[in-house]
């Protein structure tokens, strides 16, 4: 490849050789989350595990009222979230679009319902057709220690940096918090701590993966088969876990 | 060197002189980046745990150093959980070593406004003298001329998060003392359990084990919020999906459980039985049932007396009721053949015609958990054409045939379309090749019917020929560490441990009657009296002899229902004065929270162990009815007393989880401060008894000082060994030696053996509940790990996966089989049949106990060896189950003019009204249906779980679910407050609005149900309301459980009035309604 396009890999587009180009040598396989949304729960053991291992104070007790998810974002104080979204959508074979299959529900739903007078309903509540299957999705989202990190690529001090996992961790030693990288994140991920100053995100257990261990989420997952297995491998079986940590190729 | 390093040390030279030219990686690492190691590298040591907090058991690693616990993580050894943990159980490490929990003990003085601190010593001595004050105080020798030889004035409630070696402690020590009142979770939780199972199938526990259902083809979940109430025990639930298994759920909201689910259903709340029953009609009418399996290891061709009369003559209720002793004369249900004839069925007889409330008791359903019921001498007469009009499987027909798909669409709400396609999923999914799974949990005990609604499920998987199979069973999903356990070794009143039924007070009253009025003739429950003696043994050794009887004397006598509702009705009439509250919060978690509080509020003492300030230990200065002005703090005489109670991770024991299995955790650090284990303060608080009366020569003290009580003690704290604990409750023989198993036990007096189902998990010496042979070196059951009651088995009834001729009846379900060649039952687990009958053995005639079951009895603790789906004894209503509406509930029963279960156990009293239901004048004040329930991020009452704050951030505040239209109905706003009311109290929850909830069409109108989470109460770091403060004490008559996952409300818009409006709210609604002390209370 030539020089100007070893060039062009570091600064966008696909970079294989990530943990390379920043420097470390006689490195393993580079690391990543795999979530699998499909089996995912919502029970948040990623997110009391993360917090548990990596010591985060409690950020506030809010009802937000959006369905089951009260720690809203992430951020300083919030590595891992658990988002859950309620959905009533016309699923079929075609797509939401084309929901020809959408059998009708045999529920009644929607307006029309009457009160119940005197112990006696009424005859009431026409049921309504092709309403859709509700579905409640179960996310859980965390930092993406991206290839090409903007808050890595801002940060003035270097506190930013990229391990030899090819994760983007912040080095709380160094870190002035100046704050630049909380706006280049393009996913919310890190913000400052506010009786603190400096800020945080998630490490992928950046301590952990040192001795082999992975990252505390991945290990709490309830609905994972054997993380051990799926951990190293090169890449995502269908199934193979809500939350687990593997290496990414 | 010292100049390369040191610019080796400036990120700016290796940017330079390095690979990293952007430095941005290697050249930016800083010093501590580069030595960052984990905290665990540095641990001292890793020990083995188990999860403290629901019935699946996750093994922990506990990682140590310097005497701290520094991090909890999970087992991935374990077969069970594989190494995860749910966000509770994640969160180990803060409930156990976090700023919430007290180390203290603290002391309110009568009448005190504050707590006082008080040292641990001189604590335990006032508590040993209040025993014994009240002891003898409240002393009964007997009662109506019979001897009981007990004190009603001392209760005691919890047990299911603590320890079996605990549990067993408890129950001795206070036994010995002559105390009755000892009860736990396993009440209100799984009490229906062990009566539905044990009647059904001989055992009370869970059928089967977690990771077995990953072998299911269909898993229907119902009465269970699975994913959340037991998070890592659904991953298997997830395998089997993974594997192509249709996963259902049913249940009244839509939960993370249902989210997951191929297929939701919802029900309405109360109404599970009318759903089951339509789908038995289905299997019945249909001609689905497993025809060879239902003929051979099922009743079904039992013949049934002729005084039987069923509910489709009388209608509504079976033969033999008395509607004002509100009893059934259970002998109308008898087999032909088999009736109780003996000279201890006379005995039966004249016990049950005693008094109400102890004929409430005799079929003492609980008392199979481990031994079905006795049926009298000779076998049922039996016509294996199942033509027979009163052959079971006919009665059965009759009974279903009007729980027609209308019928069903018309009392759940469950739409014909979505019924027939339940039915097509179960049936598809049984017989030869395929299984399928129930899994349920307290959304099918907790009912005046909750024994029947668990039946209903065992008679629908006999007839589909699910139980004892791979993928099959019926999945009773326990959501405390060890309730489980605590029902083995019961802190129950009714029973002794390995579900030996607790005496009741007769005039004949010696030991052969007590053995004869419940052991079987056939099967291994022949051999109780080998059980219960070498129970006596272990309690009082040396001093119980063939002579004395083995001092079965020294039992204190029941004389009815002893539950913990009818201990707080004790409380409020001033017989109970003393309460040990250890490791359960009654005044958030039982039903009718207000009662419990008003009951304690008339004690002379209260103990309260637990980790922090729960609701049980602070009522009398800010419960609720400090602020509604009922009470204050200067007008309630109650001593209480607050002991900071150890962790798992500081004490030693074993928890029994939701598979049976006994799983060791080892103390990893003592205890802090003033914090002990229940261990330590059963055995200190006895030792202090037992010296205190010393010189005593009264006879009623000879149970506590001859009672075998020199544990060895270990370390600083003198913690007793609960190794040698459960060295006693696995059993000796004379020599001092471990028994391997309960068929060493003998009846002459030479073995002792605290729980003879728990036999041989101390065999050779060795404490099987600690083995930690990793699951990826065995198969799917892990039987080298830890250790399974009964007999290290892991499917129950497994004979059942082999035919009649002890073939596999697939090899896609071969779990064990009969090995010709070797004449031995072989296979995956170990087999639950006598290992060397083979399968075409007759029994000769004459012959009792194992030696009389058939090759063919696959259900070897039954009294005729056969699973039942008609139950002719055991339990006190009704020998099938039928649909009767709640106990509160806007509609009529569609089935029959009966509207409730006409024997449920109901307390009237003003503190526990119960409102009109169905069609009566003033029902329609409480329209909606409500069901509660727990959250993910949660624990029942919330003692181990609103004190945590990486748990309260994610669920802080209490709060109801409706529907959309609900809240449009009534003005609700999504995140505003609603006000919830009841005959018992109004309370208010932030509403949350959503389409989970939905609407259904009962009987031709629109039924609204609302949600309630249980978890909230007055202190913690997250606060509200308790929903259990609209809940009534109105009992399943068989285990005298609650009825509180379906009742009837009013909710509306706003906040609850604060002060005495509270109460003139509650009592606006009675007026309005018509509602007196006797409302609902009739038969």
């Amino acid at each position: 490849m030539s020089l100007g396009g070893r060039l062009a890999e570091l600064l966008s587009g696909p970079e294989p050789m990530v943990i390379d180009d920043a420097g470390h040598r006689d490195h393993g396989p580079r690391m990543g989350f795999f979530t699998d949304t499909s089996i995912c729960i919502g029970c948040k053991a990623c997110e009391v595990a993360c917090k548990e291992w990596n010591g985060i104070p409690q950020d506030g007790q809010l009802l937000t009222g959006m369905s089951y998810d009260n720690s809203e974002e992430l951020g300083a104080d919030t590595w891992r979230h658990v988002a859950f979204i309620e959905q009533r959508r016309k699923v079929g074979l075609l797509g939401p679009e084309l929901s020809v299959t959408s059998a009708p529900s045999p529920y009644p739903r929607g307006e029309g319902v009457q009160r119940v007078v005197d112990g006696q309903g009424s005859a009431d509540a026409p049921v309504q057709a092709a309403e859709g299957e509700l579905r409640w999705l179960m996310s859980s989202d965390v930092c993406k220690h991206c290839t090409h990190a903007a808050c890595l690529d801002v940060c003035p001090t270097g506190a930013l940096y990229r391990t030899e996992f090819g994760t983007v961790v912040v080095q709380e030693d160094v870190c002035n918090g100046c704050g630049y990288c909380v706006p280049a994140c393009p996913y919310g991920v890190i913000d400052q701590r506010k009786d603190d100053g400096r800020v945080f995100k998630c490490t992928l257990c950046y301590d952990r993966l040192g001795v082999g261990m992975e990252p505390a989420c991945a290990k709490a997952c309830p609905p994972t088969r054997s993380s051990s297995a799926t951990w190293m491998s090169c890449g995502p079986g269908p199934m193979s876990g809500s939350v687990s940590c593997m290496a990414r190729v | 060197m010292g100049v390369r390093r040191r610019l080796d040390a400036w990120p700016v030279f290796r940017q330079l002189s390095g690979p990293d030219r952007l430095g941005r990686g290697a050249a930016a690492e800083s010093r501590a980046s580069a030595e960052l190691q984990p905290r665990v590298a540095g641990a001292d040591k890793v020990v083995k745990s188990v999860c403290p907090y629901c019935g699946v058991g996750c093994a922990q690693n506990v990682f140590v150093k310097d005497g701290k616990v520094i991090q909890i993580e999970g087992d991935p050894d374990s077969p069970v959980s594989r190494g995860r943990l749910c966000p509770k159980g994640s969160a180990t490490l803060q409930l156990t070593t976090g700023p919430s929990r007290e180390h203290q003990v603290l002391y309110r003085r009568p009448f005190a406004k504050d707590w006082e601190r008080l040292d641990l010593e001189t604590a335990m001595d006032m508590v040993a003298e209040r025993v014994l004050k009240t002891r003898a105080e409240t002393w009964e020798d007997s009662v109506d001329g019979k001897r009981v030889r007990r004190t009603m004035g001392i209760a005691s409630l919890g047990g299911a998060t603590l320890d079996n070696e605990e549990n067993y402690l408890i129950k001795k020590l206070l036994t010995s003392l002559g105390v009755i009142q000892i009860e736990n979770q396993a009440r209100v939780c799984h009490s229906s359990t062990v009566a539905a199972l044990g009647t059904s199938f001989g055992r009370g526990g869970s059928t089967t084990c977690l990771q077995d259902l990953q072998n299911s083809d269909c898993i229907v979940i119902q009465g269970s919020n699975f994913a959340e109430a037991h998070p890592v025990g659904f991953q298997w639930v997830m395998e089997a999906k993974k594997k192509g298994a249709r996963v259902i759920h049913v249940d009244p909201h839509f939960s993370r459980t249902s989210a997951l689910a191929d297929t939701y259903v919802p029900i309405r709340a109360g109404t599970d039985i009318a759903l089951l029953g339509g789908i038995i009609h289905h299997v019945l009418e249909e001609e689905k049932y497993f025809a060879e399996y239902v003929l051979n290891y099922t009743n079904a061709a039992a013949i049934v007396t002729d005084k039987f009369h069923d509910t489709e003559e009388l209608d509504g209720v079976f033969s033999g009721l008395d509607r004002e002793q509100r009893t059934y004369d259970t002998t109308t249900w008898e087999y032909q053949g088999a009736e109780v004839q003996s000279a201890s069925g006379e005995r039966d007889k004249a016990a049950r015609h005693m008094d109400t409330t102890e004929s409430h008791d005799k079929g003492h359903g609980e008392s199979h958990g481990s031994g079905g019921a006795a049926i009298g001498k000779g076998q049922p007469d039996t016509d294996p054409s199942l033509k027979d009009p009163r052959c079971v499987f006919q009665i059965l027909k009759r009974h279903y045939a009007r729980y027609t798909p209308e019928m069903v669409e018309e009392i759940c709400g469950i739409p014909q379309s979505v019924f027939r396609d339940l039915c097509q999923a179960v049936v598809a999914n049984s017989g030869r090749n395929r299984t399928t799974a129930f899994a349920y949990a307290v959304g099918w005990t907790q009912h005046t019917v909750g024994v029947q609604y668990i039946r209903a499920a065992s008679v629908l998987q006999l007839l589909l020929g699910n139980i004892g199979r791979p993928g099959g069973g019926i999945m009773a999903l326990r959501g405390h560490a060890s309730i489980q356990g605590s029902s083995d070794i019961p802190t129950l009143f009714n029973l002794l441990p390995g579900y030996l039924p607790m005496p009741y007070a007769h005039s004949e009253e010696g030991l052969d009657a007590y053995i004869a009025l419940d052991s079987t003739e056939k099967g291994f429950w022949a051999e109780m009296r080998s059980y219960m003696v070498s129970l006596l043994k272990a309690y009082w050794g040396a001093a119980a002899t063939p002579e004395n009887e083995f001092c079965f004397d020294y039992l204190p006598r029941l004389t009815g229902s002893h539950g913990t509702y009818d201990t707080v009705q004790e409380q409020l009439k001033g017989v109970c004065k003393g309460y040990f509250l250890i490791g359960e919060n009654p005044a958030v978690g039982s039903a009718n929270t207000r009662m419990q509080r008003l009951g304690m509020a008339n004690l002379d003492w209260l103990v309260v162990r637990d980790f922090s300030l729960i609701e049980s230990a602070t009522w009398w200065k800010d419960g609720p009815e400090i602020e509604s002005g009922e009470l204050t703090s200067e007008e309630i005489r109650t001593e209480v007393f607050f002991f900071p109670a150890a962790a798992h991770t500081e004490k030693s024991g074993s928890f029994t989880n939701t598979n049976r299995m006994l799983q060791w955790h080892h103390q990893a650090v003592e205890p802090e401060g003033d914090a002990r284990s229940e261990l330590w303060f059963m055995y200190h608080l006895g030792r202090r008894l037992r010296e205190l009366l010393a010189e005593s020569g009264d006879e009623r003290d000879r149970p506590l000082l001859e009672l075998t009580w020199d544990y060895p003690t270990e370390g600083e704290q003198q913690e007793p060994s609960a190794e040698a604990v459960l060295a006693e409750v696995n059993g000796f023989d004379s020599e001092g030696k471990p028994l391997s198993a309960y068929t060493e036990l003998k009846s002459d007096g030479s073995t002792a053996c605290g729980c003879w189902i728990y036999c041989g998990v101390y065999a050779e010496g060795m404490n099987h509940a600690a083995r930690r042979r990793p699951a990826q070196e065995q198969n799917w059951l892990g039987p080298d790990w830890c250790w399974s009651w009964p007999a290290n088995r892991r499917v129950l009834y497994n004979r059942a996966s082999a035919d009649p001729a002890g073939a596999p009846w697939s090899d896609r379900k071969s779990l064990v089989w009969w090995d010709s060649e070797d004449g031995a039952w072989k296979g995956h687990d170990v087999p639950d049949f006598p290992p060397n009958k083979e399968p075409g053995f007759v029994p000769p005639e004459g012959a009792r106990g194992a030696e009389a079951l058939a090759g063919n009895d696959p259900f070897i603790m039954q009294a005729d060896g056969k699973g039942w789906l008609f139950v002719p004894t055991g339990l006190v209503d009704g020998p099938m189950p039928t649909h009767y509406e709640p106990e509160e509930s806007p509609f009529d029963n569609r089935l029959y003019e009966q509207q409730r279960n006409p024997v449920r156990q109901v307390n009237p009293s003003r503190h526990n009204r119960y409102q009109p239901s169905g069609n009566d004048k003033g029902a329609e004040l409480f329209p909606y249906v409500t069901t509660t329930y727990r959250l993910t991020e949660h624990f029942t009452a919330g003692g181990m779980s609103r004190w945590t704050p990486y748990l309260n951030e994610l669920q802080p505040e209490f709060f109801c679910e409706v529907s959309p239209e609900l809240a449009r109905e009534r003005g609700l706003e999504h995140l505003g407050w609603a006000t919830i009311v009841t005959a018992r109290s109004a309370i208010e929850a932030r509403v949350m609005v959503t389409e989970r909830i939905k609407p259904l069409r009962v009987q031709g109108r629109t039924l609204h149900q609302v949600g309630l989470p249980f978890h909230w109460g007055g202190n913690g770091l997250s606060r509200g309301d308790s929903a259990n403060e609209l809940t009534s004490m109105a009992l399943d008559p068989n285990v005298h459980i609650q009825e509180d996952k379906a009742f009837a409300v009013d909710i509306r818009a706003g906040r609850r009035p604060r002060g005495p409006a509270l109460r003139e709210l509650v009592e606006s609604y009675a007026r309005r309604a018509g509602i007196t002390d006797d409302t609902g209370t009739e038969p």
